[in-house]
């Protein structure tokens, strides 16, 4: 037959000597070799920026505006957004999360 | 720090490279990945502090690769474990681990007389182990992870992960016997 532990009396004999892994500067030497923050991080919020510009600005950007705010108050107010506004809102969001995506990688690269 | 913490953490890291995040997801885990490479190496604390190092700033690298659907926990000792066998195959297997080969050896160290207290070394339990074996061992009984996620771990079915949780309790049993360790028998 043949010998068996228990896990609990394996758990015990390994912890019993066990000391604690104090930190001892550790966490400082790694964010002092983490890489430095990515060098175009700053595109992303001049996209922000020029989207707001463009909103206000360009013509067009006016009903794509309604149609944003038509899906989140219908979706506020528990009623089903009209289905071009469901269209807009996707597209927006896949767009920015894409743009986002794409600088973000190039960031890191 | 639930889960969700860590969630919130990530997020912060990603969005914004908040360093303060990242920073207290570091001293949050750091104990625990040392721990993991210190009994991996066998006690070699110079190169268990190297990759734990190199873990974490792997994981800053990828933290984008993160998907919340697994504990960061388990994603992290996925890193480790990758980082352990990266380390393993750029210094030709240099470690200074014992094989199961060696294990013999090993025991012929232990004299019942000599080793008749309660005291287990850890690491010298260890040695008697194959690399994955002892590795399941420390993730399930030193880390508290449960099957799933040492599988997840060490990318192997779970029927592997209880394989080797057997076997090695089998040898580990042994060798406190021969260490003197009654007790444990049961």
């Amino acid at each position: 037959m043949k010998e068996q532990l228990s896990d609990n009396e394996i758990k015990r004999l390994f912890r019993v000597n066990q000391s604690t892994i104090e930190d001892d500067g550790f966490t400082e030497t790694v964010m002092r070799r983490l890489p430095s923050a990515p060098k175009y991080g700053y595109i992303i919020y001049l996209f922000v920026f020029a989207g707001i510009l463009a909103a206000f600005f360009i013509p067009g950007t006016k009903s794509l505006a309604l149609m944003l705010s038509d899906f989140f108050i219908s979706l506020l107010s528990f009623k089903m957004p009209s289905m071009e506004a469901i269209i807009v809102t996707v597209a927006v969001i896949l767009g920015g999360a894409l743009i986002f995506n794409i600088t973000y990688e190039e960031g890191l690269g | 720090m639930s889960q969700t913490d860590d969630l919130f953490l990530v997020s912060r890291v990603i969005l914004f490279d908040d360093r303060k995040a990242f920073d207290s997801l570091v001293r949050k885990y750091q104990a625990g990945i040392r721990r993991f490479f210190q009994h991996l190496t066998l006690g070699n604390t110079e190169t268990s502090n190297d990759l734990s190092q190199e873990t974490f700033i792997k994981a800053y690298l990828f933290l984008r690769s993160f998907r919340g659907s697994a504990r960061f926990s388990t994603w992290l000792y996925r890193i480790a474990y990758n980082v352990f066998y990266d380390h393993k195959r750029s210094t030709h297997n240099q470690l200074q681990i014992e094989t199961s080969a060696e294990t013999e050896l090993v025991w012929q160290h232990y004299s019942i007389s000599e080793q008749i207290h309660q005291n287990i070394d850890v690491m010298e339990s260890l040695k008697v182990l194959k690399e994955e074996e002892r590795i399941a061992i420390i993730l399930f009984y030193l880390e508290d992870f449960h099957y799933d996620k040492i599988s997840d771990i060490m990318k192997c079915p779970v029927g592997t992960i209880k394989t080797h949780l057997h076997r090695g309790k089998e040898k580990l049993a042994v060798y406190f016997k021969k260490s003197g360790y009654e007790r444990a028998i049961i």
